[in-house]
């Protein structure tokens, strides 16, 4: 599908109101209802910070809606302690007793490995199935979205993708992220309209191959520094060598090689930020809703910063901070992302794919989502 | 009043002319036709920006008035989300079983068990200790002198009853024994070197022995099959943390009917207690051999605090209280069993 789009269209960003300073309260009032009920809040909590964030972002004048509701999430969560966790545990103790029984350990195998890949594909299904959820409750000028499938062939893709990923020892990530991308949000409906991407691998293999490439080499050089400056120093450290003569100096030269191996660090992920942001841009940019096409504007540094500050935050507050993690990864994109080209809002009908009655319970089971 | 409708057919933008009257809301097109949406159906929401008004009826329908309509109108009509009072009802019952559910389970969870854990028919847990057995590797000790000082010891400590419970020697330098589901009690050799005097192992295995006739392995493994899994797939991370106090709680509490059940034992053996106290008190010393003395008691409290066990010192002193040093006692062990049983793993098999 080629669209024509017009080349004058410059990208209209999408606005996002929200401010720390609200979202603080909000995330505060959560965690404590949360800790009262043993838990049990963190369903409406999640669709409390959703329904908030949502209302912020806002799209040619008109805000998006959250319409998700606690009880949805909590019914799911008990869908999946039912059908999933409760049958898990009942094979584990079977195996446990298998073994007493003196069945080889072959024949445990024969039987845990297809477990293990059904939970790597369950996994996929969870993950399809959270954005299913998450879409078909987001509206925009009472249009609300969707997905057309139940998620089970992306779970066999994300599984196949895996496994591609260890045979190619981790080579094939650019090609099983892209893959994955575009299966999942070609799968998308906004009303009538199809989303589609087709985010590219190759381009992305380069930059991928390349801060390998240099990271490796800086691995190379911060270890042949270490070792031609303070060698002679470093192997007073082995067990049984005498006492080091000056312990003073010992210990400056131990902090000169902290000192080397966090620059040689900073230095490593810099590099690989430099391929995740380009990634992201990939992804978004080679997305369309209909007729308009999407554009993540986030270079290496903004990703550095974004990332480095998070875990600033969450070390400085021990660990509090994380409370306000949902927020800073949303605004993070939503500042970011434009549009580029007309949605023709006449032709924009109400989707007829029907929406999950209950939440994402499986993608909660294994954990996954930042809001 | 001018007003944008989204009808949730299409995402076009309607304008629209509105009038708000106590009958309910008047919508006027641009054809001058107009519509009464009444009050009942009528539902005031929020967004972030500005008010917009929901439909029960038509749920992707949206109107949003240029400037919020008057207050004692907008009073009328519920806010979106708002339960009726059947649903209201029906939250507050479910959050009150909730409530219920809990606090009963905290305070009679123990009853729970103790009334389901002889339920478990044996040849499941025997099965399954035997599996938890197999999975610590390592060989068995099976030297058959020491095997027989070993069923001494036990029938002393329960006679008549001595064949319901198999002990199990395992060949490691750890010092720890354990009780594990289907009446099974695990020692490790480490456990029989580190001891200096029969009565101190048949202290150790006389709490294991309580331990497996209270049901303590059968009572945790369907807790933790049960209420912790639960409270980890609704409760998350915070409802983990909580059960895990609770789990502690109730660990210690089974120690200490342990530590109580072991006395009685050794009293009804005619062993000294003695050996308990001495093999307690000398594990607490090398535990905190490290430690600086002014630290040592806050640590000893916050390690107590967070164990599964009664702290050492406590259980030491416990013992040693209802020790009755009586006349009667003689060692556990005659000094040829004693030596059979410290080398009972010169004849190992496969675990």
């Amino acid at each position: 599908m080629d669209m024509m789009t017009n080349p004058a269209s410059a990208p209209e960003p999408i606005g996002f109101n929200g401010r720390m300073g609200n979202f603080i309260g909000l995330a505060i009032g959560n965690l404590l209802l949360t800790i009262v009920t043993f838990g049990i809040y963190r369903f409406w909590a999640k669709t409390k910070v959703r329904r908030h964030l949502w209302e912020r972002s806002i799209f040619m004048g008109e805000p998006l809606e959250y319409r998700g509701r606690g009880i949805e999430k909590f019914i799911g969560a008990l869908i999946v302690f039912a059908v999933l966790i409760v049958p898990l545990v009942i094979v584990q103790l079977i195996m446990v007793s298998m073994k007493s029984a003196g069945y080889s350990p072959v024949l445990g195998g024969l039987f845990i490995l297809p477990l293990y890949f059904g939970l790597i594909w369950l996994f996929g299904v969870g993950i399809y199935r959270s954005q299913r959820y998450m879409f078909s409750r987001t509206a925009w000028r009472g249009i609300r979205g969707g997905m057309c499938n139940g998620g089970w062939a992306y779970g066999g893709l994300h599984l196949k993708m895996l496994l591609l990923q260890v045979i190619t020892l981790g080579f094939a990530l650019p090609y099983a992220t892209t893959r994955l991308w575009n299966a999942r949000m070609s799968d998308a409906m906004f009303g009538s309209l199809p989303v589609t991407a087709d985010a590219k691998w190759r381009p992305l293999f380069r930059r991928f191959a390349l801060a390998w490439i240099a990271a490796l080499a800086i691995y190379v050089i911060v270890i042949g520094l270490v070792v031609a400056t303070f060698g002679g120093q470093l192997a007073a450290l082995k067990p049984g060598a005498p006492p080091p003569a000056d312990p003073g100096a010992m210990l400056i030269a131990i902090l000169k090689v902290y000192a080397i191996f966090i620059v040689g660090g900073i230095a490593i992920a810099v590099i690989m930020f430099s391929y995740y942001a380009a990634m992201l841009r990939e992804l978004y940019g080679r997305t369309r809703i209909g007729s308009m096409d999407l554009q993540l504007a986030v270079s290496t540094g903004a990703l550095l910063r974004f990332s480095f500050g998070n875990i600033a935050i969450i070390v400085f507050t021990l660990g509090l901070g994380i409370i306000v993690m949902p927020f800073r990864v949303f605004a993070f994109y939503a500042r970011r992302l434009s549009t580029i080209g007309t949605l023709d809002v006449e032709a924009l009908l109400q989707t007829d794919l029907a929406a999950p009655i209950q939440g994402d319970g499986l993608a909660d089971a294994f954990d996954v989502g930042a809001f | 009043m001018q007003a944008v409708l989204y009808d949730g057919k299409t995402a076009r933008a309607h304008a629209v002319e509105v009038e708000f009257s106590n009958a309910g809301l008047s919508i006027i097109n641009t054809a001058g036709v107009a519509t009464l949406v009444p009050l009942a159906v009528l539902r005031s929401g929020d967004k972030a920006a500005r008010l917009a008004l929901h439909r029960l009826d038509l749920p992707d329908w949206r109107l949003v008035p240029d400037a919020p309509p008057p207050a004692d109108w907008l009073r009328k009509i519920s806010r979106i989300g708002t339960l009726s009072r059947r649903d209201l009802g029906r939250y507050t019952g479910a959050a009150l079983a909730t409530i219920a559910v809990v606090v009963g389970l905290w305070l009679f969870g123990d009853t729970v068990l103790e009334a389901t854990a002889p339920l478990v028919p044996s040849r499941v847990l025997v099965s399954l200790g035997d599996g938890l057995v197999h999975d610590l590797g390592g060989r068995r000790c099976t030297a058959p002198a020491g095997t027989m000082a070993l069923a001494r010891l036990q029938q002393r400590l329960a006679p008549g009853r001595a064949d319901a419970i198999r002990i199990i020697v395992i060949e490691t330098a750890a010092v720890n024994a354990f009780a594990v589901p289907g009446s099974r009690v695990v020692i490790f050799s480490g456990l029989i070197d580190k001891a200096r005097t029969p009565d101190e192992v048949a202290g150790v295995l006389a709490h294991e022995m309580t331990h497996v006739a209270l049901r303590h392995p059968t009572k945790a493994l369907l807790r933790q099959m049960g209420v912790s899994l639960l409270a980890r797939a609704l409760g998350g991370d915070v409802g983990g943390a909580a059960d895990v106090a609770v789990l502690l709680n109730g660990s210690r509490r089974a120690e200490t009917a342990a530590d109580k059940g072991a006395v009685d034992l050794l009293g009804k053996a005619h062993v000294s207690v003695r050996g308990a106290h001495d093999f307690f008190l000398r594990m607490h010393d090398e535990d905190r051999r490290k430690v600086k003395d002014s630290t040592r008691q806050m640590l000893d409290r916050l390690g107590d605090f967070a164990a599964t066990h009664p702290g050492d010192s406590e259980r030491a002193a416990m013992v040693a209280a209802a020790a009755p040093q009586g006349s009667m006692a003689a060692p556990a062990l005659s000094p040829a069993d004693w030596q059979a049983l410290r080398s009972i793993c010169t004849v190992t098999a496969a675990n």
